[in-house]
């Protein structure tokens, strides 16, 4: 699996109707982006919003922590794993997957930059990550 | 007691120590061939012809001057012992005139030279050396010493430029260093060579001891402790020595009745005491040279014994005994006094005497009342100062006083009679700020003699203030003064008012706040009671408004909230409150009480939060949902729920954290009921639920 590989899956999802316009994948204990889509719906606000993805990547920070706890509470409450989390924003949904690849924490944000469109984004994400997260592990492990 | 047994002796031995005469070319004189040295290289050197020998009084300075005065006979010089003591005030011509005729007698000169004659066309095959003598004569403080050192220092800075230095060489002594003389002596002598005179070695100082047991003289025999002891006990102090071993030499001559007796530990330890009293002018002397804040450092020093302090032991004994010294000034004085070999250092930050014989002395007879006393009046300039200032207040010339005050109290802040005479100045004038200011500071000093000064000073400051702002002057006060019983009787009779009247009208927080600060462990007891009850209410009433709202949906089981000031969590479930779930969810998501913290729990979800927000254009959040394999749980933040102004924690904000849980996992209608459930406790929760929890 090469780097190649993996832009052309971020791109796709971004090309599809999905109300997805960013897919960002970032280290959460630096605060910084790996990897990101590179190809833009025009039709939609992704070029205009969202584009410093290590902005996103420092806003979210820390993120890994908090679902560390929630991976806690899951276990405790014995509500089951956590899958993932949704951020409702009144201009946009930040939909993350707190996944370890090679015993790091790494998010990946799947962003809407509208409100609207959860139900496709959450079908769409859920159908990508496994995709994502496979190709992570291979290409995370040639860089190491 | 006079010496029957010496002479009697038929051998009519002598007691080979001195106490009152500089050594200088005898036997007693010991050491002190690094200085001599030292002075014998300025006399070879080509472009030098002068040196400063520098150190505390009695140290030995005119010891090593006479034995210059004879050494450089003896090789050739021409030296010429010149004491400038007492000639401080002589015009500059008489003093000249004396040196002169001095140099005209050892030349055996016929007719009579002025010095510069001597000094400009020195004809003798022989190099002359000049050795001065209390050389800082001229650079005291007196109004004649003053001018003097006008004309004394230049004239000679001018001499030795231009001299010739091959023919004529000068040796200065000075009680002090170079750097603490006025402008006018350092100008002359700051690019000559200056050499200290310090305390004696191990082995010179067992040298001068066993005097008596040495070839010039054989009248004693050492015992090896004993010699240990003596050395000890001086810290090789010449002139203390020669005190100490001069009373055992007499003590032993007194009572033994055997030739050549011998010196054992107890014969140096029953003399210490005798050496006190013998050295009494000697002590007293040194005592004299020491500056007055340093006075006030060593009595201080002096009175915790033998053993070696800490810098911070000693910072704590100074505000201990109400001693104002700045930070920089004390490090200034720990030098002056290491400079002057009262102190040495042990370890860093550690320091301990170097003469334990005149710490006792000290420790003895220079208690720190008594320094203090003795500073009042010899801190001259203070003095005169307070005295003028004494005259003017007598005549009502109250501002010329306090500017003579002030300046007093400037040269020495812990001058007893102007701290007081300048608080009474202010109180006659009715400035009572200024009044309570000075009042304070003598406070320090000498609470009992203040304190009724402090009285009048605070009743004139807040005769037309309001109740918060006599409660500050009396904290203030009782910062300084907290046994002001006057003053702490004022200040808790207004506490105990404001908490009965807070009482009275329910304020129970105020109330507790009140008695608190005056420690009324009664009320405070029973008012606690009270805010436990009214604390469980509002847990109640809380809980059974969330018990409400969670029953009119379908898809929540439970909805819970966080409430950070008390940091406590309040659950309300679809059949009721059930305390295990919500022990898991306070532990689970926010951390024991004791163990909270942003960075591990569901805290940290604010920061994230205010961090979107700055940094995606103004983005509000709206909620956080959280997919588990069997459960949703959606977190929404109620913002501003309430500042506290004061009390309360740090001023920070009080926030809620609102948390609704479903284990239905239909996202859709979870996300659109817990909307409408947080709606609902945005607008109607019981804002009391925080109030109440500032004492929980």
């Amino acid at each position: 699996m090469d780097y190649q590989y993996f832009q052309d899956l971020l791109n796709e999802i971004i090309l599809k109707p999905n109300e997805i316009d960013g897919v960002i994948v970032f280290d959460p204990e630096n605060a910084l982006s790996l990897y990101h889509n590179m190809k833009h719906d025009k039709k939609r606000h992704g070029d205009e919003i969202f584009v410093n993805h290590d902005a996103i990547a420092g806003s979210l920070s820390g993120s890994h922590q908090m679902a560390e706890t929630l991976k806690t509470f899951g276990e405790n409450s014995k509500r089951g794993k956590l899958q993932y989390g949704i951020f409702q924003l009144s201009d946009g949904i930040l939909v993350l997957y707190f996944l370890e690849i090679h015993g790091k924490p790494i998010v990946v944000a799947f962003i809407s930059g509208t409100p609207q469109g959860l139900g496709l984004m959450l079908h769409s994400s859920n159908a990508n990550i496994k995709k994502i997260e496979q190709a992570l592990n291979q290409l995370l492990a040639s860089v190491a | 007691m006079w010496p029957f047994n010496v002479m009697n002796n038929p051998e009519e031995a002598l007691n080979p120590y001195v106490i009152g005469n500089a050594v200088g070319n005898s036997s007693a004189f010991v050491g002190r061939e690094d200085v001599l040295q030292d002075v014998c290289d300025v006399l070879q050197h080509p472009q030098q012809n002068a040196i400063v020998l520098y150190g505390q009084r009695r140290i030995g300075k005119t010891s090593i001057l006479k034995e210059l005065d004879a050494k450089l006979a003896e090789a050739g010089y021409l030296p010429i012992f010149f004491d400038l003591q007492d000639k401080g005030k002589l015009p500059l011509e008489q003093v000249n005139q004396e040196l002169a005729d001095k140099i005209s007698d050892k030349l055996n000169s016929q007719s009579k030279l002025t010095l510069e004659e001597i000094l400009y066309h020195w004809q003798s095959p022989k190099k002359l050396v000049i050795l001065f003598d209390e050389f800082e004569a001229f650079a005291g403080n007196e109004l004649e010493e003053r001018q003097a050192s006008e004309t004394f220092f230049p004239y000679w800075r001018d001499i030795l430029s231009k001299v010739d230095k091959a023919k004529l060489n000068f040796v200065f002594t000075l009680g002090r260093k170079v750097e603490d003389l006025n402008q006018k002596a350092m100008s002359l002598l700051k690019a000559i060579p200056s050499k200290k005179v310090s305390l004696l070695g191990e082995d010179a100082t067992l040298l001068l001891i066993k005097l008596s047991d040495s070839e010039n003289n054989k009248t004693l025999k050492w015992d090896e402790g004993a010699i240990k002891t003596a050395w000890t006990q001086t810290g090789g102090h010449p002139f203390i020595t020669q005190i100490l071993c001069y009373c055992i030499w007499n003590h032993l001559y007194e009572t033994k009745r055997h030739s050549k007796p011998k010196v054992r530990v107890t014969d140096v330890k029953a003399n210490l005491t005798k050496a006190l009293e013998t050295g009494e002018n000697a002590f007293q002397w040194l005592w004299d040279g020491l500056p007055a804040t340093e006075k006030l450092v060593t009595s201080i020093l002096a009175s915790t014994g033998n053993k070696a302090i800490t810098t911070q032991a000693l910072e704590k004994l100074l505000k201990d005994n109400g001693l104002r010294i700045r930070t920089n000034e004390r490090q200034k004085t720990t030098n002056i006094l290491k400079d002057w070999d009262v102190i040495e250092s042990v370890a860093e930050n550690k320091f301990r005497f170097r003469v334990e014989l005149f710490r006792r002395w000290i420790a003895e007879n220079r208690q720190l009342p008594k320094v203090q006393q003795e500073l009042d009046s010899s801190e001259t300039r203070a003095d005169n100062f307070y005295k003028a200032s004494q005259n003017l207040w007598s005549n009502s010339q109250l501002e010329p006083a306090i500017d003579n005050l002030e300046k007093a109290l400037k040269l020495n802040p812990n001058h007893i009679g102007a701290n007081d005479l300048l608080t009474e100045t202010y109180l006659d004038l009715k400035n009572w700020e200024k009044a309570w200011k000075t009042a304070k500071a003598f406070s320090l000093l000498r609470p009992q003699f203040a304190r009724p000064l402090l009285n009048q000073a605070l009743e004139g400051l807040i005769a037309s203030q309001d109740e918060d702002t006599q409660l500050h002057y009396y904290e203030e006060t009782l910062k300084i003064d907290p046994e002001h019983a006057d003053v702490k009787q004022k200040w808790q009779t207004i506490w105990q008012q404001r908490g009965e009247n807070a009482y009275r009208i329910g304020n129970l927080e105020k109330a507790l706040e009140a008695f608190q600060r005056i420690g009324t462990t009664e009320k405070i007891i029973e008012i606690q009671n009270k805010l436990i009850q009214e604390i469980n209410q509002t847990q109640r009433i809380v809980e059974a408004f969330l018990i409400e709202l969670v029953q009119e949906t379908t898809t929540l089981d439970g909805i819970f909230l966080y409430e950070s000031q008390g940091k406590k969590v309040y659950l309300g479930t679809k059949n009721g409150v059930d305390a295990i779930q919500k022990s898991i969810i306070a532990n689970s998501l926010f951390g024991s009480k004791e163990n909270q913290t942003d960075k591990i729990s569901i805290l940290g979800l604010r920061e994230i939060v205010e961090r979107i927000k700055d940094e995606q254009n103004d983005r509000e959040f709206e909620g956080a949902f959280f997919q588990f394999a069997t459960s949703i749980l959606s977190i929404y933040l109620i913002p501003d729920a309430k500042v506290y102004e004061e009390g309360g924690n740090k001023n920070e904000e009080v926030f809620m954290m609102a948390g609704i849980i479903s284990t239905n996992n239909v996202i859709g209608r979870f996300i659109e009921e817990s909307k409408k459930v947080v709606t609902r406790i945005k607008e109607q929760l019981p804002i009391d639920i925080i109030e109440s929890n500032k004492i929980g």
